[in-house]
């Protein structure tokens, strides 16, 4: 169904409502000690944050989660495409992968942890766990991308003597693109949820580390500006690969 | 036999490397066992398992259950006022990109060390997928079925109760499947940080303790669960989508 502008306009408007009704509810909340002293209100929330110390130290952090996120978001997802073209080429083996893959989603991380700090190292760890919680998503979005070409188009390929290879690269690979960047929508929030979480293994820094402490330690406003901060750069990252598969999708979708 | 191969080759790969690399590596059997070692510890103590298994599964059931009721309770509000569907905009984008497990430090000090916070870390979790899925499911109507219910002068109470939370049935068995996995793993990080008991819990304290055959034990019963969960949903929606066409 497509969305006639003024709607969208309207439905903008509504958004920035609901943003200001939620900032409201949250300062209301603070300020009458609704939620007791673990629940601030906004406005001491972004003091704390910008606070020359704390936005340092936050910021610092940051970067390094960020880091991590984003190296297990292109180790993740690179792996999960070539298998998935290996698949496609060598069809036979794919059931195999699928369950392994399947596995590899319902493992919980918090035993992973250990596991990969002796066969990685602490500060490498959430970079691997990132990639791991990225892997399924993308192999899936990528698999089934690929199978997604109109076999029509396929037949017509192959009639005229193109093989597996260039069927791969001038049909299937781009049919699957839309597919991909959808899953990198989803992929790069799991992202943010691999590094965190294993920045809980003994990082030597990053957010995760810095809101688990700060729970820990009843740093409250500290931890609540620490999720902000996690909350806005996975916002940011989350609208931008929002915007990348409304642009492939616009070129490559159907 | 070939067909087992076909499905099981990558998961016995992995198993051999593991059991290959345990070996060749040289590290002590306390910081890494050999898969025969946990199966040997599952076949040998499966009754320490089954209560923090139990515990797990019924958080986790209860949690995607409430956190479904509560995201198409949301799902019909915003059916009735679009208003309300557009104020909800920014809380859905913000629960959509923000991984649950990073809250749960902040909800542990919100709602207490205690099984509640387990709990309501499920409930986040499935509260967004519930309301998503829901609205697209009330949304794929029949052609002019809604028409046809204004002209034979049907009030909104029984369009939504007739019409859109019928058609909305599909769309949340779809979600059950994909939340199948997703909260058995939420509720085992919360159980791991809060310490309260299942599954995450005996992960937690047989790491502290170095005995990680029963730790990577506990996993093993872990994965179980979530594929079992997730077997059950698929079967559930392939039956509902059988019976709607």
């Amino acid at each position: 169904m497509e969305k006639t502008p003024s709607r969208r306009t309207s439905n903008t408007i509504y958004a920035g409502l609901g943003l200001v009704l939620f900032l409201a509810l949250w300062q209301w909340a603070g300020k009458s000690g609704i939620g007791g002293p673990v629940l601030p209100a906004v406005s001491d929330v972004a003091v704390t944050l910008f606070a020359p110390e704390t936005f340092r130290l936050l910021a610092r952090s940051a970067s390094s989660t960020l880091a991590s996120a984003a190296k297990g978001l292109l180790f993740g997802s690179s792996l999960a495409v070539l298998l998935a073209i290996v698949m496609r080429l060598l069809s036979p083996l794919r059931p195999g992968l699928d369950r392994l893959a399947l596995m590899v989603n319902a493992t919980p991380p918090i035993a992973l942890g250990p596991v990969l700090i002796v066969v990685f190292s602490r500060s490498q760890t959430p970079t691997v766990l990132a990639a791991i919680q990225v892997f399924f998503l993308m192999y899936v979005a990528a698999s089934t991308g690929l199978a997604g070409a109109p076999p029509a188009l396929r037949d017509v390929m192959t009639g005229f003597g193109a093989n597996s290879w260039k069927r791969l690269l001038h049909l299937e690979l781009p049919s699957a693109l839309p597919h991909l960047a959808s899953g990198l929508k989803a992929a790069v929030s799991a992202s943010f949820m691999g590094a965190i979480l294993g920045e809980w293994f003994g990082a030597p820094q990053g957010l995760g580390l810095i809101i688990l402490n700060a729970m820990q330690n009843f740093q409250i406003r500290l931890m609540w500006a620490a999720v902000a901060m996690t909350a806005t750069l996975s916002l940011t990252a989350f609208l931008a690969a929002a915007t990348l598969e409304q642009a492939v999708s616009r070129r490559f979708g159907k | 036999m070939r067909r087992f191969l076909a499905q099981a080759w990558a998961v016995i790969l992995l198993l051999v490397a593991w059991y290959w690399w345990v070996r060749h590596s040289g590290l002590n059997a306390i910081v890494m066992v050999t898969p025969l070692a946990v199966a040997r510890q599952l076949i040998h103590n499966p009754s320490e398992y089954l209560r923090p298994a139990l515990h797990t599964i019924e958080v986790a059931l209860f949690g995607m259950g409430g956190g479904l009721a509560c995201g198409m309770l949301l799902a019909i509000l915003a059916w009735m006022s679009r208003i309300l569907a557009g104020l909800t905009i920014p809380l859905a984008l913000l629960l959509t990109s923000v991984p649950v497990v990073c809250l749960i430090p902040v909800l542990t000090r919100l709602f207490g060390y205690d099984d509640r916070t387990v709990f309501v870390t499920v409930i986040i979790l499935c509260f967004l997928p519930g309301f998503v899925f829901a609205t697209s499911g009330m949304k794929a109507l029949p052609p002019m079925a809604r028409e046809y219910f204004v002209v034979q002068g049907a009030g909104w109470w029984n369009q939504l109760t007739r019409l859109a939370l019928p058609a909305a049935v599909p769309s949340l068995a779809v979600a059950l499947r994909v939340l199948s996995v997703q909260s058995v793993l939420s509720a085992l990080v919360a159980e791991f940080l809060l310490q309260t008991g299942g599954l995450g819990f005996l992960i937690a304290t047989s790491t502290s303790d170095l005995d990680m055959d029963q730790a990577l034990a506990a996993s093993v019963v872990t994965i179980g669960i979530g594929l079992t969960l997730y077997l059950v949903a698929s079967l559930i929606e392939r039956r509902i989508v059988k019976y709607y066409n």
